[in-house]
């Protein structure tokens, strides 16, 4: 029995979760001005350690998907957080990424270390031609990311046509217990958990899998820090999306985190699920 | 709404009746088939898992090794060329007579049977004494699955690895449907997999291609034994059987090649 034998439609419980998790954020909340605000503090979090979090996923991916003659695109990419890692090691990637303030965070990460074999594609996933580069890149990787689709399948098979090789997304499997969850029931206790959805995992999986794929997973650990002052903004952003943050909520934040510092940074560790396959559309390029 | 799915009732559903019908006596039946497909296989899912797990550091000389459901040494066998020790449970004695055959072909010395159920193994003397406990292809003998995943957890002071079929077979679920054979404890692997996540296992998992070659005699003997849990098979029935073995062998062997979906965790009292 598969999942579709089950009778479960992962497409329409992605897309139900989709909306729950949007409805608790205000209706003028636009995806593209929160991430060009976050720009500086998620820049700061993904370069730490040498830019961990990238370089574990590269880690998991080397010698099975990647080689130093891959293509790479990266949808979505932040602010470099596996162009720089990957673009030490592979001989291209390709950032997609809509948000103007994580651009020039690309750019100025990427000066930092000298890098040059990348490109950028100022733009939503969304409005890529894919015609225009259709079995181009030896893997497309997404980190993060999928939770601003409601269509995800599509998205999904957007990124397959796009390869030639793999595909890989990166889910976050940190779940419970993080600060801006403690902070949140702390603030809001009656507005339910905002960072439900945000834990895509296993529902992507489940997803994949209805459709044909059978994915492969190597779970990642990696550690992070930034300063007080990026960790207050971050959770301050964050909340803003979706209420009134007032003076006195600032300053508990504000208060949790000096509590929390150790030399005025926050260090923080996560989980991730990295999980790829092998795009359909290359296995039939192959035959 | 994902979590709330009873993945664990799912799993008892799907694999209450055929666990229960495949008893031990079953398996001393099955054993000179089974043993053929491993050994004309050359253990293969064996050697391709062991390279697997020797390749995330997995495995090593040091090591101890449970190998739960071990039929005739498919992983036993590998395993036990790399380890120190590799102590198997399996029920049937006719696997365990085929398993020690085995291990003297290869040379192996390092290898502990105990003719037993895992369910009937006591726990308190196992209790985190292995650095690798493996289960493979035999998970759906166990209906209470929580339970038996919590207990091969605590086996290991390392880590866990579950070796369970994964996708569509459609060419075994054609032939069980013509056969009037259940096939609801086919891919069962996405629901494992959700359990795991619902007891907050993260799992590593690579898919693998595992080789099935067996001699035609094997292979009918394969089909008409597991049709005959549910019932003698009739002239008819074997005639369909034969015919389908027949269609799809060449030069004297059936092979086909399916996916084996590779799972490992860290023990949660270990690594």
């Amino acid at each position: 029995m598969t999942a579709i034998e089950t009778g479960i439609d992962w497409e329409q419980i992605w897309a139900e979760d989709y909306e729950q998790y949007r409805q608790t954020m205000r209706p003028d909340s636009d995806d593209q001005v929160y991430w060009s605000q976050r720009a500086e503090d998620f820049s700061s979090s993904r370069r730490s350690n040498d830019y961990e979090y990238g370089r574990q996923v590269l880690a998991s991916l080397w010698n099975r998907v990647l080689t130093p003659e891959s293509v790479v695109m990266d949808v979505g990419a932040g602010p470099g957080t596996f162009v720089i890692p990957f673009a030490r090691k592979v001989k291209r990637i390709d950032a997609v990424e809509p948000a103007s303030g994580m651009v020039d965070k690309i750019k100025e990460n990427a000066g930092r270390e000298g890098i040059s074999n990348y490109g950028i594609i100022n733009s939503t996933w969304q409005d890529v031609d894919i015609a225009s580069i259709s079995g181009r890149y030896d893997l497309v990787i997404s980190s993060l990311v999928l939770w601003v689709f409601k269509d995800v399948w599509p998205q999904l098979r957007r990124m397959e046509q796009a390869s030639r090789g793999y595909c890989c997304v990166v889910s976050g499997v940190g779940g419970k217990g993080d600060h801006g969850e403690t902070l949140w029931r702390q603030i809001n206790p009656e507005n339910g958990n905002v960072w439900h959805f945000a834990q895509q995992y296993p529902l992507i999986y489940n997803l994949l899998y209805s459709k044909g794929r059978l994915p492969n997973v190597s779970i990642v650990n990696y550690a992070s820090e930034r300063s007080v002052e990026d960790k207050v903004r971050h959770i301050k952003l964050c909340f803003e999306r979706r209420i009134h943050v007032t003076h006195d909520m600032e300053k508990m934040i504000r208060e949790y985190f000096a509590a929390k510092s150790k030399n005025d940074m926050i260090e923080e560790s996560g989980q991730a699920a990295v999980i790829w396959w092998r795009s359909p559309d290359a296995e039939n390029e192959t035959r | 709404m994902s979590s709330v799915i009873e993945w664990e009732r799912i799993w008892q559903s799907r694999t209450g009746k055929t666990s229960q019908i495949s008893s031990p006596e079953y398996w001393c039946k099955r054993a000179e088939d089974y043993n053929d497909y491993i050994r004309t296989s050359n253990f293969d899912h064996g050697y391709k898992i062991k390279e697997l797990l020797m390749s995330e550091g997995l495995l090593a000389a040091e090591m101890d090794v449970l190998d739960i459901a071990a039929g005739p040494g498919s992983i036993t066998i590998p395993f036990a060329e790399v380890t120190r020790k590799v102590t198997v449970v399996e029920p049937a004695v006719e696997m365990c007579k085929h398993l020690e055959i085995n291990a003297e072909e290869h040379g192996l010395k390092n290898i502990e049977v105990v003719n037993k159920r895992w369910q009937d193994v006591d726990d308190s003397q196992v209790q985190g004494i292995y650095d690798l406990c493996i289960c493979s292809q035999a998970l759906w003998q166990f209906p209470d699955i929580v339970r038996q995943i919590e207990r091969i957890d605590r086996a290991s002071r390392g880590y866990c690895c579950i070796a369970i079929g994964a996708g569509k077979d459609s060419e075994s679920d054609q032939m069980s449907r013509m056969l009037g054979i259940d096939t609801w404890s086919s891919d069962l692997f996405l629901c494992f997999f959700n359990i795991l996540c619902q007891q907050n296992i993260l799992a590593n998992v690579r898919m693998i291609d595992a080789v099935m070659k067996r001699s035609v005699k094997s292979a009918i003997s394969m089909w008409e034994l597991n049709l005959s849990k549910y019932q003698e098979p009739t002239a008819e029935q074997r005639d369909l059987i034969r015919g389908h073995v027949m269609s799809n062998s060449k030069e004297g062997f059936y092979e086909k090649v399916s996916k084996l979906a590779v799972v490992w965790w860290p023990s949660r009292g270990g690594a």
